[in-house]
């Protein structure tokens, strides 16, 4: 019996990772049945560290959950622990399987909260101070007043981060509480479990049982019925228990389409607040701060160049920073404007594409100012010839494609001609000054 | 000659991707940070051309992560689905992720890795065929999460590298690569490296067969045939 069960955790661990590491870790241990016990033999010790520091989690996940569908189905398997030993004689201690009906989550495992999502670390601006200030009442009267806190508003803004920031001051003030997070997909995705496992009634109670629920992005259960159901009761039992629940929404959730009536109501029962995209001073003190945490220098006329071209939201904005901070690292260079610049180029370009060979054509006919029929052409006098051999130097850099290939989109020259161009161009940008800064621009226009 | 024959087994000898066995000189920023250890969040974006080497960034970094002791997911959207977001998991590398472009439930699946993984501290590394401000994402919450990224253009390997990658390649397949053949390869045929080692497949597998040394008539025969 044990072993059918190993045999369907080796399945997934199969699917799951790599054919190198699945053969050389897992295919070799050998499972036993001893009582309740599942023992796995190792061939030595440095197999069986590695197994215990990479995998082990993961075997006594999927055990677990193979378990529950087991007893779910009147299986008589019963397995306690999982023991890993070396050849049957060193052993290490026995591992036990959780079965607390929560949907595979315990709140060990859990990333329950972010301790740097605090209201000392959100910056405070015109657009966001009355949501910041709602959620600060909140986390001082957790599920006196206010009950549920809806933050509403566009994606990036800080909801998450307002959210977390009340949930750490609840656990703080009473360190037993059971504060849970979680993204309402995760919602979802455990529900289909539990139903798939038959343990909607152990999910159904942990949910029930936490002292303060944070949900983000409530609009993700939109359409999805079921869910609907089931959070309706959870969202009911918490409410009357006393239980403070903090939800987030990309907008006000009675514009939410495929969501119940009765759930729209009950979301804006307690106190809704939206949070509004920052102005450019709090994008340029979000920057500082966010530079600051970083413990990284930053001169505020570089925040403001930051600040000033990346307006969509705060996430982006942190984004471009750490990218910034990154490469100045890198390249151990302070960060200036120009540093910025460069850092950001990949972020700020419109579209990465191939280039194709037409477009060098035609670029490179644009810089000198002639056709673009006569780059294709057989005109040899130096004022077609030279661009030409320039966009053939620039092919062989910018593209993969063979230099016949080259040659045939050049109007059918032999590859030998290409070379030669290549050849050519090299040798004049090393003499001419003029030309090596010419293939400098032609470079940076097609790189985009 | 027909009865001299080599009969070539179809063994292709898997060869780990580690930052140890990537060439490419021009991406020694990115290589710096996904080696390391990094304390918090960290979303790291790869996107290049084809055959670039970002599915080889993106094991490596896994494998080093790995010799860290942290938990990692490898998932390749090319070839399977976004499997549900799950706790403990401490760095979810996601392959191909221009295929859950089109694909609604891989989008909102992501969203929740994102969440799951930006609270508990953990790395978010996917590659892609385009950086993130290039594509369009139909999904709000994602797409502006996707733009949060560091992003890095992986660069090809240049002439030298190239030239490096397919004499290595050779050896380990036992094979010695004249100068003179490399010349040859380079300058007439497409010099992707995808295309360079599917080259080198056929050459490696006609070798066998005719038990023949690599020069350039054999490599002209083989490859032109």
């Amino acid at each position: 019996m044990g072993h059918s069960l190993w045999e369907k955790c080796l399945d997934r661990l199969e699917d799951e990772l790599s054919s190198e590491e699945f053969d050389k870790w897992i295919s070799p241990l050998h499972a036993r049945e001893r009582g309740n016990s599942l023992e796995l033999l190792a061939q030595n010790r440095y197999v069986r560290n590695e197994v215990k520091r990479h995998y082990l989690t993961r075997i006594l996940q999927i055990l677990q959950e193979e378990s529950q569908v087991e007893d779910s189905a009147g299986g008589e398997q019963v397995i306690d622990d999982v023991r890993l030993l070396i050849g049957g004689q060193d052993e290490v201690e026995p591992q036990p399987l959780r079965a607390d009906g929560s949907g595979g989550r315990s709140d060990q495992s859990l990333p329950q909260l972010n301790a740097s999502f605090t209201f000392q670390s959100f910056v405070e601006g015109k657009s966001n101070e009355l949501a910041k200030a709602a959620a600060a009442q909140v986390a001082e009267n957790a599920g006196q007043s206010y009950n549920p806190l809806l933050i509403y508003g566009g994606v990036g803004l800080g909801k998450t981060h307002l959210m977390q920031a009340v949930g750490n001051v609840i656990a703080q003030q009473d360190p037993s509480a059971r504060v849970v997070y979680l993204h309402s997909q995760r919602f979802v995705q455990d529900m289909v479990k539990a139903l798939r496992q038959g343990t909607m009634q152990d999910f159904v109670q942990y949910y029930r049982s936490v002292d303060a629920l944070l949900i983000d992005d409530i609009q993700f259960f939109a359409n999805k019925l079921r869910s609907q159901e089931e959070f309706f009761h959870v969202f009911n039992a918490l409410l009357e228990g006393g239980h403070q629940m903090v939800l987030t929404c990309d907008r006000y959730p009675r514009e939410i389409e495929g969501l119940e009536e009765r759930l729209k109501s009950r979301f804006v029962w307690g106190l809704t607040v939206e949070i509004e995209p920052p102005e450019l001073e709090t994008r340029v003190a979000i920057v500082m701060k966010k530079a600051e945490e970083e413990g990284v220098e930053l001169d505020p006329a570089v925040a403001f160049f930051i600040a000033e071209r990346i307006r969509s939201n705060v996430r982006e904005l942190e984004g471009a920073l750490r990218r910034v901070i990154a490469n100045a690292r890198f390249t151990g260079n302070g960060v200036s404007i120009d540093q910025v610049k460069r850092a950001l180029r990949d972020l700020f370009a419109i579209q990465h594409r191939a280039v194709s060979l037409e477009k060098i054509q035609r670029t490179v006919a644009e810089y000198y100012n002639i056709k673009f029929s006569d780059i294709l052409s057989k005109r040899r006098n130096r004022t077609i010839a030279r661009p030409r051999q320039a966009a053939m130097a620039l092919a062989k850099d910018l593209t993969s494609h063979s230099l016949p290939e080259i040659g045939e989109a050049f109007g059918g020259r032999d590859h030998t001609t290409v070379l030669h161009a290549c050849r050519k161009i090299a040798q004049l940008r090393d003499e001419s000054p003029e030309i090596a800064e010419d293939y400098k621009n032609l470079t940076r226009l097609l790189s985009g | 000659m027909s009865g001299r024959q080599q009969l070539p087994l179809p063994f292709a000898a898997p060869k780990k991707q580690t930052f140890a066995n990537f060439l490419g000189s021009a991406n020694d920023e990115v290589i710096r940070l996904l080696s390391k250890p990094q304390n918090g969040f960290a979303f790291v974006w790869l996107y290049g051309e084809k055959g670039v080497g970002k599915s080889h960034l993106l094991q490596a970094a896994v494998d080093a992560q790995r010799g860290f002791g942290r938990r990692c997911r490898v998932v390749d959207l090319s070839v399977e689905a976004l499997p549900d977001s799950e706790d403990g998991i401490e760095v979810l590398a996601i392959d191909h992720l221009q295929a859950a472009r089109l694909d609604d439930q891989a989008q909102r699946t992501l969203v929740a890795w994102y969440q799951a993984l930006s609270i508990s501290g953990g790395w978010l590394i996917v590659s892609g065929d385009a950086s993130p401000l290039a594509d369009s994402w139909p999904l709000p919450d994602l797409a502006s999460r996707l733009k949060s990224a560091q992003t890095f253009h992986v660069q090809p390997l240049n002439e030298e590298e190239v030239r490096a990658l397919l004499t290595r390649r050779a050896r380990e397949r036992g094979l010695i690569l004249p100068r003179a053949v490399v010349d040859y390869w380079l300058t007439r045929r497409s010099r992707a490296v995808p295309a360079l080692l599917d080259d080198l497949d056929r050459l490696d597998q006609a070798a066998w067969v005719e038990q023949r040394r690599l020069t350039v008539p054999f490599m002209k025969g083989v490859l032109e045939s």
